[in-house]
């Protein structure tokens, strides 16, 4: 009888102390961007909406561009397996951007704003001497064609992330 | 009998104990193992590809599905590509024919064809130290996609997939 119940002790110390050194540890969700909402893409019209109401929907867009530049965009910041990399400024290609409206005939007056929304999180299990980090940002991008001279909206791409 | 089964369970004890014991003692030589992934943005892979059809899908669904591309690549111009990964910044120029030489057995090619690119990127690492023995390694697999359009139909003429 003692010895059964040494055993049944024995047990639910090594169970205990598993218990004690495994875990799971969820990470803050980090974004980056305003986060863009259906109804402001709703309320969206080419040709009617102008810049100033774009500015006062979506605020000062993360990039401006036009033909052939190459611009510096901030990067989300994101979890990047065990730790938090912040954003930096990077040098993109404009290009891309412009191709996004290619059906529509450009002139030197437009410009695409670019707005982005990014939502990162992670997530750490443990298991006695093991671990294991996941993590995954989500990128919804929101694309707009402004002609400069005019100030109207004229077209504009968004792109859930998934 | 009795006696036979006191034996057995007194073995069965000896053993959780010398487990448990290498266990406790595998933990505090600082052995360890870590893996981790990372992934960044849209994944493209094989299923969404499989709406495109050439000769029948234009460039506009091309954007619609995939949103911009990375690099737009017409005959004769460099590329710009961001390098990929989680700890990587900036970009590599690479010369467009590198692009249109993956269709160019395959049809002929005019000044009116461009290449859209794209790229979907996961970062899964491990490492691991066993006493006096450590070990850690890094992958990055990379999903390239490849569209041949014809600019002035606005069709797609051709696309390549390679999974990583």
């Amino acid at each position: 009888m003692a010895a059964q119940t040494r055993n049944v002790l024995v047990w639910i110390m090594i169970l205990q102390v598993g218990y004690f050194l495994s875990g799971c540890m969820p990470r803050l969700p980090v974004r980056t961007g305003k986060k863009i909402q259906e109804d402001q893409l709703q309320a969206l019209r080419p040709g009617e909406t102008t810049k100033k109401q774009i500015f006062g929907q979506f605020g000062a867009p993360m990039a401006i561009v036009g033909k052939d530049e190459i611009v510096a965009v901030l990067s989300p910041t994101a979890w990047t397996g065990n730790h938090l990399k912040i954003g930096n400024h990077e040098e993109i290609d404009s290009n891309p951007f412009i191709e996004l409206f290619s059906d529509h005939p450009l002139s030197e007056y437009h410009r695409v704003y670019y707005y982005y929304s990014s939502w990162s999180t992670g997530t750490s299990y443990f298991l006695f001497i093991g671990s294991h980090e996941t993590s995954k940002t989500t990128l919804d991008r929101l694309w707009i064609l402004i002609n400069e001279k005019t100030g109207m909206m004229e077209d504009y791409h968004f792109k859930k992330g998934s | 009998m009795v006696r036979e089964g006191l034996t057995r369970k007194l073995a069965l004890r000896r053993v959780l104990v010398f487990l448990f014991l290498l266990w406790i003692s595998v933990w505090l030589s600082g052995c360890f193992l870590i893996s981790a992934n990372y992934k960044m943005g849209d994944t493209i892979d094989q299923e969404s590809t499989k709406n495109i059809h050439p000769g029948k899908t234009v460039k506009q669904e091309i954007l619609q599905w995939f949103g911009p591309p990375i690099a737009v690549a017409r005959k004769g111009e460099l590329v710009k590509i961001p390098r990929l990964g989680a700890n990587r910044t900036g970009w590599d120029e690479i010369q467009s024919d590198t692009f249109f030489e993956l269709f160019s057995s395959k049809q002929p090619l005019t000044e009116n064809h461009i290449v859209y690119y794209y790229h979907s990127a996961e970062d899964k690492s491990t490492a691991g130290m066993f006493v006096v023995y450590a070990h850690g390694e890094g992958k990055l697999s990379v999903n390239k996609l490849w569209i041949l359009i014809d600019d002035k139909t606005g069709v797609v003429a051709d696309f390549l997939f390679r999974p990583e």
